[in-house]
């Protein structure tokens, strides 16, 4: 799971989660939809809840469309009746509330999710990282100029790599890019 | 059960980078992108596995650097998204830009982590598209190139209240935003 064990401890201090819905394990809506059909009409009890964990990036057609996740899952949740008063929709991406309430809006009629927004999930350092670091600041071993460190291929990174190059940049820098498939 | 048609790419993707297609990037790419494609390369002062999960956040060798260019996950995209690639750089307290999505910085500063926009012109975070934002980051980094190594190691001293602040504040941060689970949910 994506989040932090001691997010996780909190809401289920409260909650009786009957599940933790990560959507960065459904590529295919075809798999979310089986996984959600299972609380189809669930008559949920008071401290039941179904949380949706979004911390992976969304497709977007446009910056000002609605995410494909985001979508599908409201979609799924007005044809299998879940009702929104219990899911707990838990994200990494602040200020989406306002989508999330359209596509409510738009699709389920209703305006019931809460949405809270978090930082902590598993690429946020844990304490120990955040000691281990406690003595890390060497100001005098300077030898390059930046440091831009590129993992897959993205049209940004590219972008970048590419500018820094047209401009003599490339070998001022330690660069690294993963760019082979 | 039909649940009505729902979304999804051929083939099936999180990012969509078809997002950044100005002619610029295009003519940029397209003299570039052949020295790029296809490749991987890494200087030699980089150690530790590529985004492994044990040692990302052992990056002593970000400090061999004047400053970090944050490529983060998304460029193109509706709201501020930080990864480690932010968080690392925190930790290791180095100084940082972001080439990331509009407001990232504005982010981090509602987070209560500072900037650092006394050392070099940070209106790229307000600039509307990724091409804007790239543009602006590498002229800073041209202006900082004309600096001879003992010039940006004093800068870098100069930032290190900032670096400091930004190491202690992640661990009150942490706190406020656990509590902020606790009083939201």
């Amino acid at each position: 799971m994506g989040l932090h064990e001691e997010a996780v401890d909190i809401i289920n201090q409260k909650y009786n989660v009957l599940d933790f819905i990560d959507l960065v394990e459904f590529l295919d809506p075809e798999d979310l939809a089986a996984r959600l059909m299972q609380y189809a009409s669930r008559e949920f009890l008071s401290n039941e809840r179904l949380v949706v964990l979004h911390h992976d990036t969304d497709y977007y057609e446009s910056l000002n469309s609605t995410g494909y996740n985001i979508y599908n899952f409201f979609r799924l949740c007005a044809n299998y009746d879940i009702s929104l008063n219990h899911v707990l929709f838990i994200t990494n991406h602040y200020g989406i509330k306002s989508e999330i309430k359209n596509v409510e809006k738009q699709i389920c009629n209703s305006s019931s999710t809460t949405v809270v927004y978090t930082s902590q999930w598993y690429d946020f350092p844990k304490w120990e990282h955040i000691e281990n670091a406690k003595e890390q600041h060497n100001t005098q071993e300077i030898s390059m100029l930046y440091s831009c460190l590129n993992g897959q291929a993205r049209v940004h990174r590219l972008l970048v790599l590419s500018l820094l190059r047209e401009k003599d940049l490339l070998d001022k820098g330690m660069v690294s890019y993963h760019f082979k498939n | 059960m039909y649940h009505g048609p729902l979304r999804t790419t051929t083939p099936t993707t999180r990012i969509n980078d078809d997002l950044i297609h100005d002619e610029y990037s295009h003519e940029l790419l397209s003299k570039h992108q052949e020295f790029f494609i296809g490749k991987n390369y890494r200087n030699s002062s980089i150690v530790g596995e590529k985004n492994s999960k044990t040692t990302y956040f052992n990056a002593s060798f970000l400090e061999k650097s004047f400053v970090y260019v944050i490529t983060e996950t998304v460029s193109e995209y509706p709201y501020p998204y930080l990864s480690e690639k932010t968080w690392k750089t925190i930790l290791c307290k180095i100084p940082f830009m972001i080439v990331g999505s509009q407001h990232s910085l504005k982010q981090l500063k509602e987070f209560g982590f500072k900037t650092f926009d006394n050392w070099w012109d940070e209106s790229y975070d307000n600039l509307p598209t990724t091409k804007e934002r790239i543009s602006h980051i590498v002229k800073n980094l041209e202006i900082l190139s004309k600096l001879g190594l003992n010039e940006l190691k004093q800068i870098k001293k100069s930032t290190i209240p900032v670096l400091v602040h930004n190491y202690e504040h992640i661990k009150t941060f942490k706190n406020t935003d656990l509590e902020n689970i606790r009083n939201n949910i």
